[in-house]
Protein backbone atom coordinates (compact mmCIF):
# COMPACT_ATOMS: atom_id res chain seq x y z
CA UNK A 1 0.00 0.00 0.00
CA UNK A 2 2.87 1.99 0.85
CA UNK A 3 4.75 1.41 -1.60
CA UNK A 4 1.50 1.83 -4.36
CA UNK A 5 1.28 5.98 -2.65
CA UNK A 6 4.98 6.28 -3.08
CA UNK A 7 4.35 5.58 -6.87
CA UNK A 8 1.74 7.56 -7.43
CA UNK A 9 3.26 10.64 -5.50
CA UNK A 10 6.66 9.94 -7.65
CA UNK A 11 4.25 9.79 -10.68
CA UNK A 12 2.77 13.04 -9.76
CA UNK A 13 6.03 15.09 -9.37
CA UNK A 14 7.10 13.88 -12.25
CA UNK A 15 4.01 15.46 -14.50
CA UNK A 16 4.16 18.39 -11.81
CA UNK A 17 7.56 18.94 -12.94
CA UNK A 18 7.31 18.16 -16.40
CA UNK A 19 4.61 20.72 -16.80
CA UNK A 20 7.21 23.20 -15.24
CA UNK A 21 9.81 22.89 -17.79
CA UNK A 22 6.74 23.30 -20.68
CA UNK A 23 5.50 26.44 -19.23
CA UNK A 24 9.20 27.70 -18.60
CA UNK A 25 10.31 26.40 -22.29
CA UNK A 26 6.91 28.48 -24.05
CA UNK A 27 7.38 31.30 -22.03
CA UNK A 28 11.02 31.88 -22.56
CA UNK A 29 10.74 30.76 -26.30
CA UNK A 30 8.10 33.66 -26.71
CA UNK A 31 10.56 36.03 -24.64
CA UNK A 32 13.50 35.54 -26.99
CA UNK A 33 13.40 37.53 -30.15
CA UNK A 34 14.53 34.97 -32.01
CA UNK A 35 12.03 31.92 -30.89
CA UNK A 36 10.95 29.34 -33.02
CA UNK A 37 7.72 29.25 -34.04
CA UNK A 38 5.41 26.94 -32.81
CA UNK A 39 3.50 26.82 -36.16
CA UNK A 40 5.55 26.46 -39.15
CA UNK A 41 5.23 30.06 -41.22
CA UNK A 42 6.83 29.48 -44.19
CA UNK A 43 6.47 26.75 -46.72
CA UNK A 44 8.63 23.63 -46.02
CA UNK A 45 11.32 23.04 -48.39
CA UNK A 46 13.51 20.52 -49.35
CA UNK A 47 17.23 21.98 -50.03
CA UNK A 48 19.47 19.12 -50.34
CA UNK A 49 20.54 17.58 -54.26
CA UNK A 50 18.69 14.59 -55.15
CA UNK A 51 21.36 12.14 -56.09
CA UNK A 52 21.04 8.84 -58.28
CA UNK A 53 21.14 6.02 -56.09
CA UNK A 54 24.73 3.88 -57.31
CA UNK A 55 27.47 2.50 -55.49
CA UNK A 56 31.15 1.96 -56.28
CA UNK A 57 32.11 -0.50 -58.86
CA UNK A 58 35.38 -0.46 -60.00
CA UNK A 59 36.30 -0.84 -63.74
CA UNK A 60 38.45 -4.31 -64.70
CA UNK A 61 40.24 -4.21 -67.65
CA UNK A 62 39.02 -6.39 -70.85
CA UNK A 63 42.00 -9.00 -70.81
CA UNK A 64 41.24 -9.33 -66.60
CA UNK A 65 41.31 -13.07 -66.02
CA UNK A 66 38.27 -13.02 -63.57
CA UNK A 67 35.84 -12.89 -66.60
CA UNK A 68 36.98 -16.30 -67.30
CA UNK A 69 36.58 -17.41 -63.77
CA UNK A 70 33.64 -20.08 -62.68
CA UNK A 71 32.54 -17.99 -59.56
CA UNK A 72 31.96 -15.15 -62.07
CA UNK A 73 28.51 -14.11 -63.23
CA UNK A 74 28.62 -12.01 -66.19
CA UNK A 75 26.20 -9.59 -67.27
CA UNK A 76 25.38 -7.52 -70.27
CA UNK A 77 24.04 -4.89 -70.24
CA UNK A 78 23.46 -3.63 -73.79
CA UNK A 79 19.97 -3.91 -75.78
CA UNK A 80 18.55 -7.08 -76.38
CA UNK A 81 19.33 -6.44 -80.43
CA UNK A 82 22.68 -6.24 -79.79
CA UNK A 83 22.81 -9.07 -77.24
CA UNK A 84 20.76 -11.61 -79.53
CA UNK A 85 23.76 -10.20 -82.47
CA UNK A 86 26.88 -10.88 -80.00
CA UNK A 87 27.62 -11.64 -76.59
CA UNK A 88 30.06 -13.59 -74.26
CA UNK A 89 29.37 -16.78 -73.66
CA UNK A 90 27.22 -17.70 -70.64
CA UNK A 91 26.26 -14.23 -70.02
CA UNK A 92 23.11 -12.91 -69.08
CA UNK A 93 21.41 -9.96 -70.46
CA UNK A 94 19.99 -6.72 -68.48
CA UNK A 95 19.55 -4.38 -70.69
CA UNK A 96 20.61 -1.04 -68.84
CA UNK A 97 18.01 1.57 -69.11
CA UNK A 98 18.51 5.48 -68.64
CA UNK A 99 15.33 6.51 -67.29
CA UNK A 100 13.87 4.00 -65.31
CA UNK A 101 15.22 1.91 -62.84
CA UNK A 102 16.50 -2.02 -63.41
CA UNK A 103 14.02 -4.55 -63.23
CA UNK A 104 13.86 -5.75 -59.82
CA UNK A 105 13.59 -9.42 -60.49
CA UNK A 106 16.72 -8.86 -62.40
CA UNK A 107 18.30 -8.22 -59.46
CA UNK A 108 16.85 -10.56 -57.45
CA UNK A 109 18.51 -13.05 -59.77
CA UNK A 110 21.43 -11.57 -59.55
CA UNK A 111 21.69 -12.47 -55.96
CA UNK A 112 20.13 -15.32 -55.98
CA UNK A 113 22.51 -16.48 -58.40
CA UNK A 114 25.20 -16.98 -55.34
CA UNK A 115 28.09 -16.04 -57.83
CA UNK A 116 31.32 -14.15 -56.22
CA UNK A 117 31.79 -11.42 -58.41
CA UNK A 118 29.47 -9.82 -60.79
CA UNK A 119 30.97 -8.23 -64.25
CA UNK A 120 28.81 -6.31 -66.19
CA UNK A 121 29.99 -5.43 -69.81
CA UNK A 122 28.48 -2.64 -71.88
CA UNK A 123 28.84 -1.12 -75.16
CA UNK A 124 31.87 0.78 -74.09
CA UNK A 125 30.28 3.96 -75.53
CA UNK A 126 30.31 7.16 -73.72
CA UNK A 127 28.26 7.24 -70.87
CA UNK A 128 28.83 3.23 -70.83
CA UNK A 129 25.76 1.16 -70.03
CA UNK A 130 27.76 -1.42 -68.65
CA UNK A 131 29.07 1.26 -66.23
CA UNK A 132 26.38 2.86 -65.08
CA UNK A 133 24.10 -0.45 -64.76
CA UNK A 134 27.32 -1.54 -62.11
CA UNK A 135 27.31 1.20 -60.00
CA UNK A 136 22.95 0.59 -60.10
CA UNK A 137 23.57 -2.64 -58.56
CA UNK A 138 26.37 -1.96 -56.25
CA UNK A 139 23.73 0.88 -55.25
CA UNK A 140 20.92 -1.60 -55.02
CA UNK A 141 23.05 -3.42 -52.39
CA UNK A 142 24.92 -6.37 -54.24
CA UNK A 143 28.79 -6.90 -53.74
CA UNK A 144 31.70 -7.40 -55.82
CA UNK A 145 30.02 -5.59 -59.31
CA UNK A 146 32.73 -4.57 -61.80
CA UNK A 147 32.42 -3.58 -65.55
CA UNK A 148 34.62 -4.05 -68.19
CA UNK A 149 36.45 -0.90 -69.12
CA UNK A 150 35.75 -0.83 -72.86
CA UNK A 151 32.71 -3.03 -73.03
CA UNK A 152 32.38 -6.03 -75.32
CA UNK A 153 34.89 -3.89 -77.95
CA UNK A 154 37.39 -3.96 -76.03
CA UNK A 155 36.53 -7.80 -75.10
CA UNK A 156 36.86 -8.75 -78.60
CA UNK A 157 39.79 -6.66 -79.35
CA UNK A 158 41.91 -8.23 -76.88
CA UNK A 159 40.20 -11.31 -77.99
CA UNK A 160 37.98 -12.45 -75.99
CA UNK A 161 36.11 -15.22 -76.43
CA UNK A 162 32.23 -15.39 -77.56
CA UNK B 1 70.88 54.07 -18.44
CA UNK B 2 68.50 56.72 -19.59
CA UNK B 3 68.89 56.18 -23.19
CA UNK B 4 68.19 52.63 -22.39
CA UNK B 5 64.88 53.30 -20.80
CA UNK B 6 64.16 55.91 -23.59
CA UNK B 7 64.61 53.20 -26.01
CA UNK B 8 62.60 50.75 -24.19
CA UNK B 9 59.88 53.47 -23.54
CA UNK B 10 59.48 53.75 -27.31
CA UNK B 11 59.72 49.93 -28.33
CA UNK B 12 56.73 49.80 -26.02
CA UNK B 13 54.86 52.57 -27.37
CA UNK B 14 55.33 51.37 -31.12
CA UNK B 15 53.54 47.79 -29.67
CA UNK B 16 50.95 49.14 -28.26
CA UNK B 17 50.45 51.51 -31.21
CA UNK B 18 50.82 48.49 -33.50
CA UNK B 19 48.15 46.57 -31.58
CA UNK B 20 45.74 49.86 -31.50
CA UNK B 21 45.81 50.21 -34.98
CA UNK B 22 45.58 46.02 -36.22
CA UNK B 23 42.82 46.49 -33.58
CA UNK B 24 41.83 49.15 -35.54
CA UNK B 25 41.75 47.86 -38.97
CA UNK B 26 40.48 44.25 -38.51
CA UNK B 27 37.16 46.17 -36.57
CA UNK B 28 37.02 48.52 -39.83
CA UNK B 29 37.51 45.73 -42.01
CA UNK B 30 35.05 43.87 -40.99
CA UNK B 31 32.41 46.50 -41.16
CA UNK B 32 32.67 47.04 -44.45
CA UNK B 33 29.78 45.07 -46.00
CA UNK B 34 26.13 44.80 -44.81
CA UNK B 35 26.96 41.16 -44.56
CA UNK B 36 29.48 41.94 -41.90
CA UNK B 37 27.73 44.94 -40.34
CA UNK B 38 24.86 42.83 -39.36
CA UNK B 39 27.05 39.88 -37.50
CA UNK B 40 26.84 40.24 -33.65
CA UNK B 41 30.11 41.46 -31.68
CA UNK B 42 30.89 38.21 -31.19
CA UNK B 43 30.71 36.63 -35.10
CA UNK B 44 32.29 40.27 -35.55
CA UNK B 45 35.30 39.25 -33.67
CA UNK B 46 35.55 35.48 -35.04
CA UNK B 47 35.44 37.27 -38.77
CA UNK B 48 38.10 39.53 -37.94
CA UNK B 49 40.16 36.77 -36.80
CA UNK B 50 39.40 35.02 -40.16
CA UNK B 51 40.34 38.07 -42.06
CA UNK B 52 43.75 38.48 -40.64
CA UNK B 53 44.75 34.59 -42.11
CA UNK B 54 42.31 33.74 -45.23
CA UNK B 55 43.23 35.18 -48.77
CA UNK B 56 41.07 36.40 -51.14
CA UNK B 57 41.57 33.88 -54.64
CA UNK B 58 41.78 36.63 -57.03
CA UNK B 59 42.31 40.59 -57.07
CA UNK B 60 44.25 40.98 -53.88
CA UNK B 61 47.54 38.76 -52.83
CA UNK B 62 47.38 39.89 -49.34
CA UNK B 63 44.84 38.33 -46.36
CA UNK B 64 41.98 40.01 -46.66
CA UNK B 65 42.17 42.38 -43.63
CA UNK B 66 45.04 43.77 -45.43
CA UNK B 67 42.66 44.13 -48.51
CA UNK B 68 39.95 45.16 -47.02
CA UNK B 69 42.12 48.25 -45.87
CA UNK B 70 42.68 49.56 -49.45
CA UNK B 71 41.20 52.39 -50.25
CA UNK B 72 38.73 51.56 -52.11
CA UNK B 73 38.66 47.42 -51.77
CA UNK B 74 38.81 45.89 -54.90
CA UNK B 75 34.97 44.58 -55.64
CA UNK B 76 35.51 40.84 -55.91
CA UNK B 77 37.31 40.96 -52.04
CA UNK B 78 34.81 42.78 -50.55
CA UNK B 79 32.09 40.42 -52.33
CA UNK B 80 34.08 37.43 -50.75
CA UNK B 81 34.56 39.28 -47.52
CA UNK B 82 30.35 39.28 -47.12
CA UNK B 83 30.67 35.35 -47.79
CA UNK B 84 32.73 34.74 -45.32
CA UNK B 85 31.02 36.95 -42.75
CA UNK B 86 27.71 34.52 -43.89
CA UNK B 87 29.62 31.53 -42.96
CA UNK B 88 30.84 33.16 -39.87
CA UNK B 89 27.44 33.68 -39.00
CA UNK B 90 26.35 30.19 -39.50
CA UNK B 91 29.00 29.08 -37.22
CA UNK B 92 31.41 27.71 -39.49
CA UNK B 93 35.68 27.80 -37.87
CA UNK B 94 38.21 29.58 -40.17
CA UNK B 95 39.08 26.28 -41.19
CA UNK B 96 35.99 25.35 -42.94
CA UNK B 97 35.59 28.43 -44.54
CA UNK B 98 38.76 28.35 -46.01
CA UNK B 99 38.03 24.98 -47.21
CA UNK B 100 34.69 26.60 -48.73
CA UNK B 101 36.73 29.34 -50.54
CA UNK B 102 38.37 26.97 -52.13
CA UNK B 103 35.43 25.22 -53.74
CA UNK B 104 34.44 28.63 -54.65
CA UNK B 105 36.65 29.41 -56.49
CA UNK B 106 36.90 25.94 -58.22
CA UNK B 107 33.43 26.73 -59.49
CA UNK B 108 34.91 29.23 -61.23
CA UNK B 109 38.14 28.66 -62.13
CA UNK B 110 38.71 25.11 -61.97
CA UNK B 111 41.62 22.92 -63.45
CA UNK B 112 41.16 20.86 -66.69
CA UNK B 113 38.84 21.01 -69.40
CA UNK B 114 34.94 21.92 -69.48
CA UNK B 115 32.77 20.33 -69.79
CA UNK B 116 31.04 20.54 -73.43
CA UNK B 117 26.84 21.29 -72.67
CA UNK B 118 24.42 21.98 -75.37
CA UNK B 119 22.22 24.76 -74.43
CA UNK B 120 19.03 24.10 -76.67
CA UNK B 121 17.10 27.82 -76.98
CA UNK B 122 13.82 26.38 -76.45
CA UNK B 123 14.69 25.95 -72.73
CA UNK B 124 16.58 28.62 -72.16
CA UNK B 125 15.47 31.81 -70.29
CA UNK B 126 16.95 35.54 -69.60
CA UNK B 127 19.44 37.39 -72.57
CA UNK B 128 20.80 35.23 -75.10
CA UNK B 129 24.19 38.22 -75.35
CA UNK B 130 24.72 37.71 -71.03
CA UNK B 131 27.83 37.18 -70.56
CA UNK B 132 27.54 33.97 -68.50
CA UNK B 133 25.57 31.24 -69.75
CA UNK B 134 24.45 28.84 -66.85
CA UNK B 135 22.98 25.18 -67.70
CA UNK B 136 21.22 23.87 -64.76
CA UNK B 137 20.74 19.92 -64.79
CA UNK B 138 17.33 18.92 -63.18
CA UNK B 139 14.42 17.09 -62.63
CA UNK B 140 10.93 17.43 -62.82
CA UNK B 141 10.25 15.58 -59.08
CA UNK B 142 13.49 17.01 -57.50
CA UNK B 143 12.25 19.36 -54.69
CA UNK B 144 15.80 21.11 -54.34
CA UNK B 145 15.22 21.94 -58.50
CA UNK B 146 12.28 23.75 -57.97
CA UNK B 147 13.74 25.74 -55.50
CA UNK B 148 16.78 26.28 -57.41
CA UNK B 149 15.56 26.17 -61.12
CA UNK B 150 12.28 28.45 -60.55
CA UNK B 151 14.64 30.67 -58.08
CA UNK B 152 17.45 31.38 -60.97
CA UNK B 153 14.88 31.56 -63.58
CA UNK B 154 13.22 34.72 -61.18
CA UNK B 155 16.83 36.07 -61.03
CA UNK B 156 17.75 35.79 -65.33
CA UNK B 157 14.53 37.24 -66.10
CA UNK B 158 13.90 39.94 -63.12
CA UNK B 159 16.39 39.86 -60.76
CA UNK B 160 20.15 40.58 -59.98
CA UNK B 161 21.20 38.18 -62.73
CA UNK B 162 19.01 39.74 -65.77
CA UNK B 163 21.56 41.07 -68.64
CA UNK B 164 24.30 39.09 -66.31
CA UNK B 165 23.14 35.24 -66.92
CA UNK B 166 21.41 33.08 -69.79
CA UNK B 167 19.65 29.87 -67.58
CA UNK B 168 19.69 27.10 -69.86
CA UNK B 169 17.91 23.87 -68.31
CA UNK B 170 18.78 20.46 -69.28
CA UNK B 171 16.22 17.44 -68.11
CA UNK B 172 17.94 14.68 -65.74
CA UNK B 173 15.72 12.40 -64.48
CA UNK B 174 16.29 10.88 -61.42
CA UNK B 175 15.46 6.82 -61.55
CA UNK B 176 14.69 6.83 -58.01
CA UNK B 177 11.71 9.82 -58.15
CA UNK B 178 8.85 8.62 -59.30
CA UNK B 179 7.41 10.57 -62.35
CA UNK B 180 10.40 11.74 -63.07
CA UNK B 181 10.48 10.02 -66.89
CA UNK B 182 6.75 11.02 -67.68
CA UNK B 183 7.76 14.82 -66.18
CA UNK B 184 10.98 14.98 -68.33
CA UNK B 185 8.83 13.75 -71.45
CA UNK B 186 6.37 16.45 -70.47
CA UNK B 187 8.86 19.04 -70.41
CA UNK B 188 10.26 18.32 -73.82
CA UNK B 189 6.98 18.39 -75.03
CA UNK B 190 6.20 21.85 -73.50
CA UNK B 191 9.35 22.67 -75.03
CA UNK B 192 8.58 21.78 -78.42
CA UNK B 193 5.30 23.55 -78.39
CA UNK B 194 7.52 27.16 -77.36
CA UNK B 195 6.08 26.70 -73.72
CA UNK B 196 8.87 25.35 -71.92
CA UNK B 197 9.28 27.98 -68.80
CA UNK B 198 5.55 28.81 -68.52
CA UNK B 199 4.50 24.96 -68.35
CA UNK B 200 8.21 23.88 -66.06
CA UNK B 201 7.20 26.96 -63.35
CA UNK B 202 3.60 25.64 -63.43
CA UNK B 203 5.12 22.09 -63.11
CA UNK B 204 6.98 23.25 -59.92
CA UNK B 205 4.25 25.30 -58.58
CA UNK B 206 2.10 22.07 -58.00
CA UNK B 207 4.76 20.08 -57.42
CA UNK B 208 3.31 18.18 -54.13
CA UNK B 209 -0.14 17.41 -56.45
CA UNK B 210 2.06 15.76 -59.23
CA UNK B 211 -0.08 12.95 -61.10
CA UNK B 212 1.02 11.84 -64.75
CA UNK B 213 -2.59 12.47 -65.80
CA UNK B 214 -1.98 15.86 -64.74
CA UNK B 215 0.37 16.83 -66.95
CA UNK B 216 -1.90 17.55 -70.05
CA UNK B 217 -4.38 19.69 -67.71
CA UNK B 218 -1.46 21.47 -66.90
CA UNK B 219 -0.37 21.96 -70.61
CA UNK B 220 -3.87 23.36 -70.64
CA UNK B 221 -3.30 25.35 -67.87
CA UNK B 222 -0.31 27.43 -69.85
CA UNK B 223 -2.28 27.66 -72.72
CA UNK B 224 -0.76 25.39 -74.51
CA UNK B 225 -2.47 22.96 -77.28
CA UNK B 226 -3.93 19.84 -75.92
CA UNK B 227 -4.38 17.51 -78.25
CA UNK B 228 -0.56 18.52 -79.68
CA UNK B 229 1.14 17.90 -76.25
CA UNK B 230 -0.49 14.68 -75.68
CA UNK B 231 0.72 13.65 -79.26
CA UNK B 232 4.36 15.14 -78.77
CA UNK B 233 4.15 12.85 -75.40
CA UNK B 234 3.34 9.86 -77.18
CA UNK B 235 6.44 10.05 -79.85
CA UNK B 236 9.29 7.92 -79.06
CA UNK B 237 11.65 10.22 -79.84
CA UNK B 238 10.78 12.39 -77.69
CA UNK B 239 11.87 9.67 -75.06
CA UNK B 240 15.13 9.47 -77.35
CA UNK B 241 16.16 13.29 -76.43
CA UNK B 242 15.32 12.60 -72.90
CA UNK B 243 17.54 9.74 -73.03
CA UNK B 244 20.62 11.97 -74.73
CA UNK B 245 20.11 14.73 -72.38
CA UNK B 246 20.65 12.13 -69.78
CA UNK B 247 23.32 10.33 -71.31
CA UNK B 248 25.19 14.19 -72.11
CA UNK B 249 24.95 14.48 -67.81
CA UNK B 250 26.40 11.51 -67.36
CA UNK B 251 29.24 12.63 -69.53
CA UNK B 252 29.65 15.87 -68.14
CA UNK B 253 30.09 13.68 -64.53
CA UNK B 254 26.28 15.19 -63.28
CA UNK B 255 25.35 12.56 -59.98
CA UNK B 256 22.69 14.35 -58.92
CA UNK B 257 20.17 16.87 -59.36
CA UNK B 258 20.41 20.38 -59.99
CA UNK B 259 24.22 20.18 -61.28
CA UNK B 260 24.98 23.75 -62.14
CA UNK B 261 28.11 24.38 -65.22
CA UNK B 262 28.81 28.03 -65.21
CA UNK B 263 30.26 28.66 -68.98
CA UNK B 264 31.01 24.80 -68.56
CA UNK B 265 32.71 24.53 -65.23
CA UNK B 266 31.23 22.79 -62.60
CA UNK B 267 29.30 24.34 -59.70
CA UNK B 268 30.64 22.82 -56.89
CA UNK B 269 30.23 25.52 -54.33
CA UNK B 270 27.34 25.70 -51.61
CA UNK B 271 23.70 24.78 -52.11
CA UNK B 272 22.22 27.67 -51.20
CA UNK B 273 20.55 30.21 -53.49
CA UNK B 274 21.81 33.37 -52.42
CA UNK B 275 25.23 31.97 -52.37
CA UNK B 276 24.36 30.29 -56.31
CA UNK B 277 23.58 33.84 -57.65
CA UNK B 278 26.03 35.95 -56.12
CA UNK B 279 28.75 33.13 -57.48
CA UNK B 280 26.95 34.06 -60.91
CA UNK B 281 27.28 37.76 -60.22
CA UNK B 282 31.31 36.85 -59.81
CA UNK B 283 31.39 34.73 -62.69
CA UNK B 284 29.00 37.73 -64.93
CA UNK B 285 31.41 40.71 -63.92
CA UNK B 286 34.75 38.25 -64.22
CA UNK B 287 33.51 37.75 -67.82
CA UNK B 288 32.14 41.39 -68.58
CA UNK B 289 35.78 42.12 -67.41
CA UNK B 290 37.79 39.85 -69.23
CA UNK B 291 35.30 41.12 -72.50
CA UNK B 292 36.49 44.72 -72.02
CA UNK B 293 40.14 43.73 -71.74
CA UNK B 294 39.79 41.70 -75.05
CA UNK B 295 38.35 44.64 -76.88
Amino acid sequence: MNALNQGWVALRDAVIITLIAVVVGLLSNELREDGIPLVQQTEYQILVPCPETVGEAPALPPDDPALREPGTLLIDARPAADFSKDHMEKSRNVPYDYLMPTDPSAVTDILKSGARRVVVIGDGSDPDPGEHLAKELSGKGIRNVYFVRGGLPAIRAVGGRP
Amino acid sequence: MVMKRLANDWRRLLIFGAGLGALFSASASVAQTPACDALSPKDRAAAAQAFETLHPYDECDQTFARCLSEKPPKPLVLRLASDVCRMVREGQTVLQIERALEKRERSLHPVGKRAVVSADSAMAAGDENAPVTVVVFACARCPFCKVVVSGLYREVTQGRLRGKARLVFRPFPIKDHPGSTEGGLALLAAARLGGFWPYLLHLYENFDTFCPKLLADWAAAVNLPREEFEQAMSDPGLRENLVASKQEGLRCGVKATPTLFIDGREYVYENQLPVMIDVLEEAAEAASAAQDTSR
